[in-house]
């Protein structure tokens, strides 16, 4: 084995700042003609001072709702915006300023569009590709079957690409973006209007890409089952800046601290299981709910382990099944989202 | 430390530039159809103006109609796409991705014209013909001037592809540039001088157009082509040519480090 030590974070982004133009508009009469020739300006800060670094090898979450400023964060990595304030370094770069070195070192996957040429065959804009990022020829083969085999592109990868299904070109935009071996790679929505099938195909890959390659990626989605199955950190970002920045367990438990416990009850010799006179009598566990031989206790994990729990529950009643439900993500974001602060 | 050359993608955008040009067969056809069109109205138009006389100004008409027809042929050809590509790749959000290659972006984009030119040549193999029957067709006033009329060719290529990159760059300010265009194919196709030679404008109106670029994309080649070099020498006509190109490569090149601060990529 051999030991990686990261000295410097692969990426490095301090006080961040973007800031958008418009023309102010006007009303009523004339409007129209004030707006064509004004000189005042409406500005917005799509990203407001981010600051975070990220180690080689992560694989992290960067959450928000929508126009909370993640893609605009992602251009700035990617070098294709220049940002109004602030310090960006990706692996030794300033993304903007060396944007061709840059380019090479970095996938981008954007959900919503194609990086791939519209009327071209997948398979020519893949020897595009190769072309633009300097592969050589004998690299190019080896990494081309590599994706053929771990996307599936076989049976499309001779048909133009406005005719393949949104599953299919999203495949084909990962095997573009991992072509040429990036250190780093930015997914943008990957999974932005798969179904489930081609979601989980798509996560596998991106598991299998970071855990095998060591390949950094920043990923951004609407989706919390992509977070809850890839991502350990998570950045969480609200009008443009950092509101939570850290493991996602963390940010669940000081949202969510207590966890349930699901207890079916068998019904044994008594005919009628009345869950209205059942007692609990263990400290940190309380009945939330009862319904038809069934219990749901909360309790908290910090102060009673999951397994006293159990026994007690088993040493005092008869039972028949028993599931622990976690507390999930999707209700932690919109809490977050909806109060626009993380609690401390 | 700057990036070396990447050849081998700037010829495979070439390679993809002529196959593009395909994709859009019917345009292709729509383009000759125009051409055969312009040629035969300045055909009629010039030999009605020659009311008969065989010579105006010391240029005969069998050189006017042969300028004519060879000055719209090579529009034909030299109809580079970029600032319509530019735009559309900028209202539809697609910019983001030709920004992020390791090949400037400038460059990409000469690269597909320059594909997108190479595919329009076997075309003109079908218009000659065409050209033949309404215009007037003859071979260069000399070798000589057959061997320059090439060089020009060239020259003439460099700069229309860098006036229309220009302009295409505007619209990394403003998003909405239709009217703009017009402007621009009105002024810039009259300034080509492939409708009216310089040599038959008013002396403002020359003076003018002869500060422009514009001239050399047909004007300076053809006049070369039938033996009255723009300028009086074929050198100094070249020279011209070659100024324009450079001028305009120093130009995009400023341009574009200020378009590119001002990019805003459309939609999330």
């Amino acid at each position: 084995m051999i030991a990686v030590i990261c000295l410097v974070p692969i990426i490095q982004v301090d006080n961040l700042v973007k800031e958008f133009h418009r023309p102010k508009r006007f009303d009523g009469p004339l409007g129209g003609l004030r707006t064509l020739f004004t000189r005042q300006y409406i500005s917005t800060r799509a990203v407001d001072g981010v600051s975070f670094s990220i180690d080689e090898g992560e694989l992290v979450g960067y959450l928000g709702a929508n126009g909370a400023g993640k893609s605009t964060t992602i251009k700035m990595l990617s070098g294709i915006l220049v940002p109004t304030d602030g310090r960006v370094e990706v692996n030794g770069l300033i993304p903007w300023e060396r944007r061709e070195q840059n380019a090479l070192q970095i996938g981008v996957v954007f959900g919503q569009r194609t990086q791939l040429w519209w009327d071209l065959p997948l398979a020519d804009s893949l020897r595009l590709i190769s072309k633009l990022y300097r592969m050589e020829p004998a690299r190019y083969r080896r990494n081309l079957a590599q994706m053929t085999e771990l996307l599936g592109l076989e049976p499309f990868l001779s048909k133009p690409v406005r005719q393949l299904s949104l599953g299919q070109r999203m495949r084909g935009d990962l095997a573009a973006a991992m072509l040429y071996e990036p250190r780093i790679l930015y997914l943008d929505e990957p999974t932005v209007g798969l179904d489930v099938v081609a979601k989980e195909r798509t996560r596998q890959f991106i598991e299998k890409i970071n855990r095998e390659t060591g390949t950094t990626i920043m990923l951004t989605t609407h989706d919390l089952a992509d977070v809850e199955r890839l991502c350990k950190r998570i950045i969480f970002i609200d009008r443009g800046t950092v509101l939570y920045d850290g493991p996602v367990d963390r940010l669940k438990r000081r949202y969510a601290p207590y966890r349930m416990l699901d207890v079916t009850l068998a019904s044994g010799e008594d005919d009628d299981l009345d869950t209205d006179r059942i007692q609990l009598d263990v400290p940190g566990a309380e009945i939330v709910e009862r319904g038809d031989a069934r219990l749901v206790i909360r309790f908290d994990p910090e102060v009673l382990p999951v397994t006293d729990l159990i026994s007690a529950v088993i040493a005092t009643h008869p039972v028949s099944d028993i599931s622990i439900v976690e507390p999930d993500l999707e209700g932690v974001v919109r809490e977050i989202v909806e109060a626009g602060e993380v609690r401390s | 430390m700057t990036i070396r050359p990447n050849i081998p993608a700037w010829i495979e955008l070439v390679r993809a530039g002529i196959r593009w040009h395909y994709m859009y067969r019917f345009n292709v056809f729509v383009g000759l159809a125009m051409t055969g069109i312009t040629i035969y109205l300045l055909t009629v138009v010039w030999q009605a103006a020659y009311a008969g006389q065989t010579e105006i100004d010391g240029v005969s008409i069998d050189q006017m109609l042969v300028y004519l027809t060879i000055a719209n042929l090579q529009l034909y050809v030299l109809r580079p796409e970029v600032s319509g590509d530019i735009q559309v790749r900028i209202r539809e959000g697609q910019i983001g991705f030709d920004l992020s290659r390791p090949v400037g972006y400038p460059s990409q984009l000469v690269a597909t014209a320059a594909g997108d030119m190479i595919g329009v040549l076997p075309m003109v193999l079908v218009a000659l013909p065409v050209a033949f029957v309404v215009g007037e067709l003859q071979p260069p006033a000399s070798a000589g001037a057959g061997i320059a009329y090439a060089g020009s060719f060239l020259l003439a290529w460099i700069v229309a592809v860098q006036l229309n990159m220009l302009i295409g760059l505007v619209s990394f300010w403003t998003l909405e540039m239709t009217g703009f265009e017009m402007m621009y194919r009105l002024v810039g196709n009259f300034a080509t001088g492939a409708l009216i030679p310089l040599w038959f404008m008013p002396d403002v109106l020359r003076f003018a157009v002869q500060l422009l670029p514009f001239q050399a994309i047909a004007y300076v080649p053809v006049s070369i082509y039938v033996g009255e070099p723009a300028t009086g020498a074929i050198w100094s006509a070249l020279a011209l040519q070659l100024f324009w190109a450079g001028a305009l490569i120093v130009i995009i090149q400023w341009f574009w480090r200020r378009a590119f601060r001002h990019t805003v990529i459309q939609g999330g």
